[in-house]
Order: structure tokens, then C-alpha cells, then sequence
């Protein structure tokens, strides 16, 4: 397997036929340039800490195995937020969901105030846990935008939704999630 | 666009540090609580998950050794999934045949027709045709076709003048 730079000028598209031509190392390279952001993404969307580089290999495999079916008018990175939300869902749903803890139980502490990093901690796990009860297309529009700092038309690619919808689930998500803030 | 709409419209350009705010902006965030709400929010979810760290290069080894070692999985899950349906609709079809229903009673609640089946909802559009394709029973073509009416026993053609009285 031929080792590739870091800063390889080849795009997603590229290395994804170059994969499906044989190239290894161009699977390896897709996945070095993700790894990354996908294991924020899959943390963010709640996965434990401990499963998240699992779920980033089951993700990448799912990736490589069906790379046919990727249609290339979305980014590769997108399609693979979208395979880990999927594996996701399946792991909620074999745990048989998660705890469930009603969100107008908690409001976030503030963040200035001397708690300090324990509060912060506490609003980050506050929030994870709020993400994580939005509905999907809310919570991967909203994680996507915020976390990842994707545009629009680069979420609706990868989600199969309007730009007009996106916003809309986008605002939605924004909406319920700053009920907590003070 | 109202202010609010403006400032929300940016807070990710100016969260992910392309774009800082304007005087003028950061006077409306003082200013507003709602907006101030908003991006705490979003400060806070941008930064979500920054303390994972992933070696991109040993995740690369171990994806590409199971992609070589591994058999895909997906071909047998369609297959145990096509065989479920299979099961199902052979079963259904069974019950059809020994029952033969009469006209359906509108003061009976109908039994659910179909059955939600979660397994299917990670399939993308060809592994979901595959499993269509192959739950296909041969031979349907002609069996949704209406019986001619010499075809029907007695006690059949009873049932259906029964059925068209109403």
C-alpha cells in the first residue's frame, strides 16, 4: 500500500473511484482525512466516548462496501454522517434507547459563574443529551451546520432535503435547544 | 430579515472563525437575549466532541485490513431480511387460502396489514430492490386476474351476490 501525503490535491470523488479500481491506499487516505471530524460528529451525537472509534470503523466499512450507491452530488463526508447516524440509531435501538431524562428537568448553568469547569462540563453533557433527543433530521441538520460548519447545500446533499427544510429543521432544533440556555 | 435572523444566519461562519463579528453585531448580542441564548448554544455544540481524538493512520490499517480480510456482510443480511419477508408472505398467503374472509365488517377494527420491519430502514434504494426481487413469488401475474363468474362453486356465487346486496 503506497503511503499518501497529507495534503493529497486529489479530491473525495477522486479517491472514492480510485478505491473501487483496487487502490487501497486510497481508502486509507479517505479515511485519514475523515477520521477526525467523523469521530466529533459521532461524540457530539452522542455516541460514548468509548464507542466512538468503533463506530468510525463500522462507518468507513459501511462507506467502502457501498461506495456504488454514493451519488457524488453530496461531499463523501456528509454520506458518511449520514452511515454513522445510521449505525447510531442501531445502537440506540439495541440498548433500547437511551435514558430518558425530561428536558425541563435541567436548565444550563451559567457559564460564568464560579462553578467554572464543572459547570461547563455539565452544560456540554446537558447538551449532548438535548442533541440527542431532537428529532433526527434535526439534530444531523444542526450538528452538521454548527459542529461540522458545513453549508447548506452541502447538509442537503448528504440529507436528501430541501435547502428550505433544512433551515426550517434547522431553526427547530435551534429553537428547543435554547430553552435550556439562560 | 430581522437583526436576530441576520445574527443567527452568521453565528456559524463567526463560530468556526471565517468571519468575526461586526461592532455593530456584537452591540445586538449584548443587547439581545435571545441572541445571546442562541449563541451560547452554538458555542458550545461547535466545540461538542473536540476531545476525541482518532489516529486517522491506525483507523486507515484497520478499515483497510477488514475491507481485504473481511466477507461483506450485506449480501447475507439482504438474504435473512428477503427470508423473513419470504417466511411472512408465505404464511400470509397460507391464512388467505384457509380463511377466505368474507366482505370486511365496518363495525370490526381492521388488523394492522403490515408490520414495520426496522431492518429495512439502513438499506439504500438497490439493497432495498434486492430484497424486493427476491421476495417476487413467481407466478403472481396471473393470480390477481378476477375469476371468470362460470368459474365460482355455488355456495361462491351466494357469497358474492351476499357481498353485492350489501
Amino acid at each position: 500500500m503506497t503511503p499518501r501525503a497529507d495534503e493529497s490535491p486529489e479530491t473525495d470523488a477522486a479517491l472514492a473511484a480510485a478505491y473501487q479500481t483496487g487502490d487501497e491506499a486510497a481508502a486509507a487516505e479517505l479515511v485519514r482525512r475523515h477520521a477526525t471530524q467523523l469521530g466529533r460528529y459521532l461524540a457530539a451525537s452522542g455516541a460514548p466516548d468509548a464507542d466512538v472509534e468503533d463506530l468510525a470503523q463500522e462507518a468507513f466499512i459501511r462507506a467502502f462496501r457501498s461506495l456504488g450507491t454514493w451519488r457524488g452530488d453530496g461531499t463523501f463526508r456528509g454520506w458518511l454522517f449520514r452511515i454513522a447516524g445510521n449505525l447510531l440509531k442501531d445502537q440506540f435501538r439495541r440498548r433500547r434507547g437511551r435514558i430518558m431524562v425530561p428536558i425541563e428537568d435541567h436548565d444550563f448553568p451559567d457559564s460564568a459563574s464560579p462553578e467554572g469547569e464543572a459547570g461547563a462540563n455539565e452544560l456540554e453533557a446537558l447538551l449532548i443529551d438535548a442533541i440527542g433527543r431532537l428529532p433526527r433530521l434535526q439534530r444531523e441538520v444542526f450538528l452538521m451546520r454548527v459542529n461540522q460548519g458545513m453549508a447548506y447545500d452541502a447538509i442537503c446533499a448528504a440529507l436528501g432535503t430541501s435547502p428550505g427544510a433544512a433551515r426550517v429543521h434547522y431553526h427547530h432544533a435551534v429553537k428547543r435547544l435554547k430553552e435550556l440556555a439562560r | 430579515m430581522t437583526p436576530c435572523g441576520r445574527l443567527s444566519d452568521r453565528m456559524v461562519a463567526v463560530v468556526h472563525g471565517g468571519d468575526p463579528w461586526t461592532a455593530e453585531e456584537q452591540a445586538h448580542l449584548v443587547g439581545c437575549g435571545d441572541c445571546a441564548k442562541e449563541w451560547k448554544v452554538v458555542v458550545i455544540a461547535a466545540g461538542l466532541g473536540k476531545s476525541i481524538s482518532l489516529d486517522g493512520s491506525a483507523l486507515a490499517a484497520r478499515v483497510t485490513e477488514r475491507l481485504k480480510t473481511e466477507p461483506p456482510r450485506a449480501r447475507s443480511r439482504i438474504l435473512r431480511i428477503a427470508a423473513q419477508w419470504g417466511v411472512g408472505l408465505a404464511a400470509a398467503a397460507a391464512l388467505i387460502l384457509v380463511v377466505r374472509p368474507g366482505p370486511p365488517r365496518p363495525d370490526r377494527e381492521q388488523p394492522r396489514a403490515v408490520e414495520v420491519l426496522h431492518e429495512l430502514d439502513d438499506l439504500n434504494a438497490d439493497e432495498l430492490e434486492e430484497v424486493l426481487r427476491s421476495v417476487e413469488i413467481e407466478g403472481t401475474a396471473g393470480a390477481t386476474a378476477d375469476p371468470a363468474i362460470g368459474d365460482l362453486t355455488p355456495s361462491e356465487l351466494e357469497r358474492l351476490l351476499h357481498s353485492l346486496e350489501g
